[in-house]
């Protein structure tokens, strides 16, 4: 009997202990590389403004930090919103969106919306496609004037229309 | 010897049996409290079950925009909404398939947000549903699409872990809290027929530019197809009008493209298809994104659950002819039961927002 009470108590602490898979309902982020070394993409495409350069992965925080809070911002949580949310902020010429990783949120999407502002290439929102292509090259792909060029660990999307530049996205890729 | 060593045996077993038992009631989150409320909404519906004309399938964009108690109030619909937190498709599917069990409803209107979703976008998702779901065919079909769905995103699921959810929620024994031995062998009901109710008001001030969407992009997933089209057999094998909607809820983005095929799905199959972003419905229900929603329009708070209610309720009464059930006397007796319910949780949720500033037993604190 008193084995039989030992293997039962030894068979309930190793069901407790092992394993090694997390058992609470919280769920690991949405998008991005699930652990906490998630470093600021400065090796790929950066967007620079009033004189700050972001690159994607970096913190939203750092963002706030340098040029401040957005002039309005959402979230677009899941459904019961515990696993993070989506964050994006408007900055008014331009537009960022987040993904969060263990509660810090890492730029996932910078998207130029005026021609106010321009790429580090020096590409704005109504560039020529010649110009645009003359100071990116060859593309990774291209599909119905969307132009897809990647460096690193980010993506840089811009669409042409009738000749000229319409839009203009930075995305992270996630490993 | 023998006999007492069978004894012992047996009763060893038994003793391992009631433990592991207990340590699973234990260890299972209980949903009890902000922000995990959505998983207490699948089981309830089986104290509900039955007498529907209306049944409510999808994710978050159902069981907070649509209000039960007002396709009452207003209309005498019986209605239930079998919504879960981000429903998959097929889940919902299998969700439908065994509300049928229980009873057969006029009308299944279906949210199409989640055509989008080809694989699962998170794990908990599949445990907040499932681990609702009483065992049955339909529950063990669900199960392992669910497990499918999310070998398709990577991440790797066993079945095991359903029938015996202690071995999911094992280490959990570091997170126990006062939920886990108050609600240990009951629950309390946090829905009203499935609608999650939220009074506070955090109006939409800024829409983000949708993402561009490639064409070779654009077309829905097959998969999501598959699940719509057995939906709709479904449905038409058991007389029952399948109505596809498109909740008003700003994010996450619908683009037109995706409205164009589920247009095109309704009429290539007789179904109706209401996208309740349409500025004719928007316009016509009386949505006022300034005070109609609490999370900056991702989904509506209780006026506008209310005013989406009133709105579509007619027409669905009048589309669909659905009777007016308010002279029945039991059947007034217990929605009026539900209606205190309702509206004392409103005054509850209110009282909470003038003392504290939003409702603290009903959400985390506002983002910053």
């Amino acid at each position: 009997m008193k084995k039989a009470l030992f293997a039962l108590c030894l068979a309930f602490g190793m069901l407790l202990t092992g394993c090694g898979t997390t058992g609470d309902t919280t769920s690991t982020a949405s998008g991005g590389t699930g652990t906490t070394n998630i470093q600021a993409d400065t090796a790929g495409f950066t967007f620079t403004y009033q004189g700050h350069t972001f690159s994607m992965h970096q913190k939203l925080s750092e963002v706030v930090d340098a040029i401040g809070e957005p002039i309005a911002k959402t979230s677009s949580p899941n459904c019961a919103g515990f696993s993070g949310v989506d964050w994006f902020y408007n900055y008014g010429a331009f537009e960022v969106t987040s993904y969060p990783v263990d509660d810090v949120d890492y730029l996932s999407r910078i998207r130029l919306v005026t021609d106010e502002v321009e790429t580090a290439e020096g590409i704005a929102i109504g560039s020529s496609e010649a110009d645009m292509l003359a100071a990116y090259g060859t593309p990774t792909s291209e599909s119905s004037g969307l132009y897809t060029f990647e460096k690193s660990r980010s993506r840089l999307q811009i669409l042409v229309k009738d000749g000229g530049v319409s839009e203009i996205d930075y995305y992270a890729i996630y490993d | 010897m023998k006999k007492k060593a069978i004894l012992i045996g047996v009763a060893t077993v038994l003793l391992f049996a009631l433990c592991f038992a207990f340590l699973q009631m234990l260890l299972m989150p209980k949903y009890m409290s902000a922000p995990y409320l959505e998983g207490a909404m699948i089981q309830e519906y089986y104290d509900n079950a039955g007498g529907n004309d209306v049944v409510f399938i999808g994710d978050c964009e159902v069981y907070e925009n649509f209000s039960p108690i007002t396709l009452w109030e207003e209309y005498g619909i019986p209605s239930y909404i079998r919504g879960s937190a981000q429903q998959y498709i097929w889940q919902s599917y299998y969700l439908l398939e065994e509300t049928l069990r229980y009873e057969t409803p006029k009308v299944v209107v279906f949210n199409v947000l989640s055509m989008k979703y080809d694989a699962t976008q998170s794990e908990p998702y599949n445990r907040m549903l499932l681990d609702g779901m009483k065992w049955s065919p339909t529950k063990v079909q669900a199960v392992r699409a669910c497990i499918e769905a999310s070998e398709r995103a990577g991440v790797h699921e066993t079945f095991l872990s359903y029938v015996f959810p202690l071995l999911r929620f094992h280490s959990r024994w570091s997170d126990l809290g006062s939920d886990d031995v108050e609600y240990l062998f009951s629950r309390r009901t946090v829905t009203h027929n499935g609608y999650l109710m939220r009074v506070d008001v955090n109006p939409v001030e800024y829409i983000p530019t949708p993402d561009y969407l490639a064409p070779e992009d654009a077309q829905l997933p097959a998969i999501c197809y598959d699940y719509l089209d057995r939906m709709t057999k479904l449905c038409q094998d058991n007389g029952i009008e399948l109505v596809l909607i498109k909740a008003p809820s700003v994010l996450p983005f619908w683009y037109d493209v995706w409205d164009a095929q589920m247009e095109e799905y309704a009429a290539q199959h007789g179904l109706a298809y209401y996208n309740f972003l349409d500025e004719e419905h928007l316009t016509a229900s009386g949505i006022d994104y300034s005070t109609d929603t609490y999370d900056g329009g991702l989904h509506l708070n209780l006026s506008g659950a209310e005013k989406m209610s009133v709105y579509f309720g007619k027409i669905l009464q009048e589309r669909f002819d659905l009777p007016d059930r308010r002279g029945d006397a039991a059947l007034a007796a217990k929605w009026q039961e539900k209606a205190d319910a309702y509206y004392a949780m409103e005054a509850d949720q209110r009282r909470e927002i003038e003392e504290y500033g939003y409702p603290v037993s009903y959400a985390l604190p506002p983002e910053s």
